[in-house]
């Protein structure tokens, strides 16, 4: 193997690996713009709930790192921060840069309509919009945090080469401002994160790719079972360069594929780095099973250069000894 | 190459518009002419011998010559031109023509000294002439001169810049053979006749030929414009109404009996036509019709090209082996090479469903001439047929480099180019071709039922098809419509090739359009009765057996009795026998269809009912020895086929006639609309009276039933279902009154009566996607769970794409104990859901449970490598593998 076929395994090792790269802190902030009418108002309102209880109740974030800005703060005075205008949002963002660390992760999933006068793409909020340059202004003192900038709203395509950054993974519904239809998206990536079958790789957590993946398949479903037209194709940009990308490829995705929506320093099986510290068998296991996972990853990347019946053996034998570790790791971590 | 382009030019000189200025004798002159351009032929043929006298020209006896061709009185025709010569001795100027009529009669030698005559005297239509010279030596076998004759042409257009519009037909007809040695030279023959239709307005000719060079490319689209303008100037043109009636053939329109018909009407001795007509009545399987017309053409043209092929297929499909070799030899005396007549006989056989034979013409055709593109085309499209795909790829690529321009065969390869996307399974008797993204799903289900029809229809029909059969599964209607004919746009759901069948995907059509197990069992069922009969079964018998087969294989499948069958039978439009194979071939009104379908499986019913499902092993027999319908019958069933329409029409009077009558039609026309909305003009008012006054109208009681419903009136709507039910039971059409009874009781709370009246109506309506899902939901909630799971079973032959279903039927599998079918459900899902490493999963423990560890391990690997960390299922790794150890 040539030395940047090394170089590409053990990058491949280390961006599969659960705990490397993660963020000390998430923090989520959902805003629902204006819906226009009595449904679209309710619809968004779900999702947003949906989405904030799938962070809190599922992912593990506590709930002063979740922050929903709404349309009708009355609708769940508990559950919404603050209305969704203009003047909130930017606010809330300020105080936000002023108290993350480096490293932490910020999530900004946009729930509403969108627009686009052929020059500038906006956010519908009541009273005055946001541009997609407004909301790059915005994330601008972030720049020593992860942004998730996702924006679900019709027309949003054309947010991501004006946001993109080499510290952003940015998702849009659709892939310019020409769509302009209401999109489906929305409602399919909170899905992936409130359910269980976004955690398509079943790692107890969920990756940005594996919603968006999950959400672009059950877009693409929908409209194929209602015999609609797609009028929503969604993209994604997660190494900064402003080009937009349907599905993960060489390029784009690796980032995107290590962003999860976790609580501070969590690992799988809810063990903390403290539980780790106390139990140094308990560590050595979860290393063990860290290190097992990138063997297989390794593996897989060596399939088409090996016979398929070698490839299969190895593949379960690894799986085995990955079995009886996580196997052990739950027994220990039990007591 | 068609015959007729030996005559064609001459028309253009004939039909040439003249200066103004004329004199009287001019005047009366240019109005013959103007009548033989309108196709008043009587009285142009009058105009010209009257002033035949008085102005004795070429242009006038040219005209009156082409009258007299245009209607038949060729001897005539050459005694006005014998009548020229005699004035004029030394003129040429009719010479081409004399060897045009000489020619279509089929006295060659004559008219091939009439030709040189011209040519040798430099005749005004020497261009022709030489044409004309040409065509009688590439006829005659001799290709490469024939070649050099048409090549002089193109010097002839390159260093002319005044040619005439006859001279540019010329050139125009010369590319066109030239078209083998390099395909761009139908283009140039396009253009030529775009010229010289320029060149002269008035000239039919060109717009004819034009028309014709799109149809031999299967391109009718351009073909029909082409022959309706000639035929906005001459409603009569022969020539003209033969074309069209083609394209209407070609289009599958009954308008080409009509136009052909019309054609002859003017020239009942117009060789082309008759052997078109033939052609037509061959495709109907009336051999002797067919016979008959031809050999009228032959009186006409002994030599005739088109007629040869014709006559020599009557005898092929009448078993007639020996005159069918005469015919043979007769054809192939002036030109033993004549791959054209193989192309012809291969055509004809697949309209009769004679692949094999088709296939091993179009071999013969590109044997003898390695430039027949046409025959490489015919080759290809046949050996696909067969199932021979590699084989086919390379004939059609074949024909296309030569022929680019044939539409069929262009789009043919481009559906080809698509079949790498297609996965093909294999099980000991099928081969199936399924669309990537949807072999996993649908995989397992055709298997299933191919397999299950194949070993319930050998055993019924005591014939095993050849295997492998070839199924392809087309997600695309276009993909599925070119496939079976060139072109995208056919109406059918699949079609039967005899060891090659194509359906449409579920997914080709609109959710409940459609059920495709039904469809493929169907067509498995042609597979049979073509395979029996050596593909001589006829059309309607072949059909009948099929929906047959349908309603024997489930409740609900096949056609059931509709309104417009009813109609048709109460109005005395049901078909005899003996002209059955119309309704599917040749139907005069849209319905005709789907009724001959019906009344085909009605046919079958009633022999097996009286005869015994023998005898109907005995008939395929008898047809596949190559006896006719009417001596089959009389050998089988010990009935002449009067007799039997007889009993028939009996059996229809015992099975349908209290419900024909209870439809209160009107005499003219079946009735529109009758799916459920009432007709335009009758209000609801109008309705409830006629209910009222009427208890055997049944349209009235079942629209003023549904109105009620609506209304809420719900008891007094039910009155009125009731009595529709009670009048009509065997009525499964959308508009159906047990889907609305079974609403009524669904909102009574009584789900039993709902649940009956909803399976009564999925077992007359096979397509009812949401009438079979509610009743599932109906069964489900009373707990009866064998039901429910036959009936969701059910709902997935019509749409296998919802993921849900699947979920519970594997659910109900499980509670069953069909450990087997669970694995079936769990592959779907794997298939449909987004989360695959769980579809996976489930599919893995399905087989663990049906005791199946190999295959479960496999399916296991393939989920923990899109999900190491997947704790369930490397829990189940663990216990595959203590239980392999163990």
């Amino acid at each position: 193997m040539t030395p940047g076929g090394l170089l590409f395994l053990a990058l491949a090792f280390v961006s599969m690996s659960p705990t490397v790269a993660q963020a000390k802190e998430t923090y989520v902030i959902i805003i629902a713009g204006i819906g226009g009418d009595e449904a679209h108002r309710e619809r968004f309102h779900q999702w947003s709930m949906a989405m904030r209880d799938a962070a809190t109740a599922r992912h593990g974030l506590a709930a002063d790192r979740v922050f929903y800005l709404g349309e009708s703060p009355e609708m769940a005075p508990e559950a919404i921060h603050a209305k969704s205008t203009k003047e909130n949002v930017a606010s809330l963002l300020s105080k936000l840069s002023t108290s993350v660390g480096p490293g932490d992760q910020i999530y900004l999933l946009l729930i509403g309509h969108g627009s686009y006068d052929n020059e500038d793409a906006r956010f519908n909020l009541p009273g005055r919009d946001l541009s997609a340059s407004d909301f790059d202004a915005l994330l601008l003192p972030f720049q020593e945090q992860q942004i998730v900038f996702v924006n679900t709203a019709s027309a949003s395509g054309a947010f991501l080469p004006v946001v993109a950054k080499p510290n952003r993974i940015v998702v849009t519904a659709t892939k310019s401002g020409f769509e302009r239809n209401e999109a489906q998206f929305g409602r399919y990536f909170v899905e992936a994160y409130s359910g269980d079958s976004g955690d398509t790789d079943k790692n107890q957590r969920v990756s940005v790719m594996e919603a968006f993946d999950y959400a672009r398949l059950r877009v693409a479903g929908f409209y194929e079972e209602e015999n609609l037209l797609k009028t929503e194709h969604a993209q994604f940009d997660d190494d900064g360069d402003g080009s937009a990308a349907s599905e993960a490829s060489k390029k784009e995705g690796s980032r995107a594929g290590a962003a999860f929506l976790m609580g501070a320093a969590a690992v799988a099986e809810g063990l903390s780095p403290s539980d780790l510290a106390a139990d140094p068998e308990l560590a050595g296991l979860v290393e063990s099973r860290q290190e097992l996972e990138g063997r297989v990853e390794a593996l897989k990347l060596q399939k088409d250069s090996m016979p398929e019946e070698t490839y299969l053996q190895e593949l379960e034998r690894l799986l085995l000894e990955l079995a009886s570790v996580t196997q052990r790791i739950e027994e220990r971590s039990k007591r | 190459m068609s015959a007729r382009s030996i005559l064609t030019v001459f028309g253009l000189v004939a039909l040439g518009y003249l200066a103004t200025h004329r004199g009287p004798v001019e005047a009366s002159l240019d109005e013959a002419h103007a009548a033989l351009r309108e196709g008043r032929y009587a009285e142009a043929i009058e105009g010209f011998e009257k002033e035949s006298t008085a102005n004795p020209t070429s242009r006038l006896y040219r005209g009156w010559v082409e009258a007299l061709r245009l209607t038949g009185a060729y001897d005539e025709a050459l005694s006005v031109i014998q009548r020229f010569e005699s004035r004029e001795p030394a003129s040429v100027a009719l010479s081409n023509v004399r060897g045009e009529i000489l020619y279509e009669t089929g006295r060659i030698a004559e008219a091939r000294e009439a030709f040189e005559k011209a040519v040798a005297g430099k005749a005004e239509d020497v261009l022709t002439a030489e044409l004309n010279l040409a065509v009688l030596v590439h006829e005659e076998g001799a290709v490469d001169e024939a070649i050099a004759r048409f090549d002089r042409f193109i010097d002839v257009y390159n260093r002319s810049s005044n040619l005439s519009a006859e001279e540019l037909t010329a050139v125009a007809m010369a590319c066109k053979h030239l078209g083998v040695t390099d395909h761009q030279l139908f283009k140039d023959a396009l253009r030529a006749l775009d010229e010289a239709k320029a060149k002269d307005p008035l000239s039919l000719t060109p717009s004819i030929r034009a028309g014709e060079l799109f149809l031999e490319k299967y391109n009718s689209k351009d073909a029909n414009p082409s022959f309706q303008e000639a035929l906005a100037v001459n409603p009569n043109h022969p020539e003209a109404l033969l074309g069209l009636a083609q394209v209407m053939d070609f289009d599958g329109s009954p308008e080409a009996k009509v136009l052909t018909e019309k054609a002859l009407s003017v020239n009942p001795r117009f060789v082309a036509a008759r052997a078109f007509l033939a052609e037509q009545l061959l495709g109907l399987e009336d051999y002797e019709g067919a016979r008959r017309e031809v050999e009228a053409a032959l009186e006409v043209n002994p030599v005739s090209p088109e007629a040869l092929p014709i006559l020599a297929a009557a005898e092929l499909l009448s078993g007639n082996d020996a005159p069918f070799r005469a015919v043979e030899e007769r054809a192939l005396a002036r030109n033993p090479k004549d791959a054209s007549f193989y192309n012809k006989l291969s055509n004809i056989a697949v309209n009769n469903r004679l692949y094999r034979e088709a296939r091993d013409f179009a071999a013969k055709a590109v044997e003898l001439d390695s430039r027949s593109f046409e025959g490489y085309g015919l080759l290809g499209l046949n050996q696909l047929r067969l199932g021979d795909i590699e084989g086919g790829r390379k004939s059609l690529e074949r024909s296309f480099e030569g022929d680019p321009y044939n539409v069929w065969i262009k789009n043919t390869l481009d559906l080809m180019d698509t079949y790498p996307d297609y996965v093909t399974t294999k099980t000991s008797r099928f081969e199936i071709a399924i669309e990537g993204k949807e072999s996993d799903l649908l995989s397992g289900y055709v298997e299933r039922i191919a397999e299950e029809a194949y070993e319930s229809l050998a055993e019924r029909y005591q014939f095993h098809p050849e295997t492998p059969i070839r199924i392809e599964v087309y997600p695309s209607h276009g993909d599925f419509s070119v496939r079976t004919l060139g072109l995208p746009g056919l109406g059918a759901l699949g079609v039967c090739f005899g060891p090659v069948i194509a359906v449409d995907s579920p997914s080709a059509r609109p959710k409940g359009q459609f059920n495709w197990a039904s469809t493929l069992w169907h067509e498995l069922a042609h597979t049979v009765t073509l395979g029996a009969t050596d593909h001589k079964v006829p059309r309607w018998f072949s059909e009948g057996l099929s929906v047959l087969e349908e309603r024997r294989a489930r409740p609900g499948w096949g056609d059931d009795v509709s309104l417009a069958f009813l109609a048709a039978y109460q109005r005395g439009k049901l078909l005899k026998i003996a002209e059955l194979n119309n309704g599917f071939m040749r139907p005069t009104y849209p319905q005709q269809i789907g009724i001959s379908y019906y009344q085909a499986s009605l046919v079958s019913e009633l022999i097996e009912r009286d005869f015994g499902f023998s005898a109907i092993r005995d008939m395929l027999a008898s047809y596949g020895n190559g006896l006719p319908t009417a001596d089959v019958f009389r050998n089988v069933l010990k009935m002449e086929l009067s007799e039997f329409d007889t009993a028939f029409e009996g059996y229809l009077k015992e099975r349908f006639e209290a419900q024909a009558n209870s439809l209160r039609l009107p005499p003219e026309e079946p009735p529109e609309g009758m799916s459920g909305v009432p007709a335009p003009a009758v209000t609801a008012e109008e309705l409830r009276a006629r209910a009222e006054q009427d208890e055997f109208d049944f349209i009235a009681q079942l629209e003023t039933g549904r109105l009620l419903l609506e209304a809420g009136e719900t008891d007094r709507a039910e009155k009125h279902l009731e009595r529709a039910k009670s009048l009509f039971p065997e009525y499964g059409e959308a508009g159906s009154p047990y889907p609305l009874l079974a609403q009524i009781f669904e909102e009574r709370g009584d789900p039993l009566r709902a649940a009956k009246e909803l399976q009564t109506f999925v077992d007359l309506n096979e397509n009812h996607y949401d009438a079979h899902v509610k009743l599932f939901e109906i069964y489900q909630k009373l707990g009866k769970t064998r039901e429910a799971a036959s009936i969701l079973e059910r709902a997935i032959a019509i749409y296998p794409f919802d993921a849900d279903a699947h979920r519970k039927l594997a659910a109900l599998y499980q509670e069953l104990g069909r450990r087997e079918d669970v694995v079936v459900e769990r592959r779907a899902l794997v298939a449909l859901t987004t989360d695959r490493a769980q579809g996976l999963y489930e599919l893995a423990l399905a087989y663990y449970e049906a005791g199946d560890t190999r295959n479960a391990k496999r399916e296991l690997l393939r989920a923990l490598e899109l999900a190491p960390g997947f704790k369930d299922g490397l829990a189940l790794l663990m216990k595959l593998s203590a239980r392999s150890e163990g």
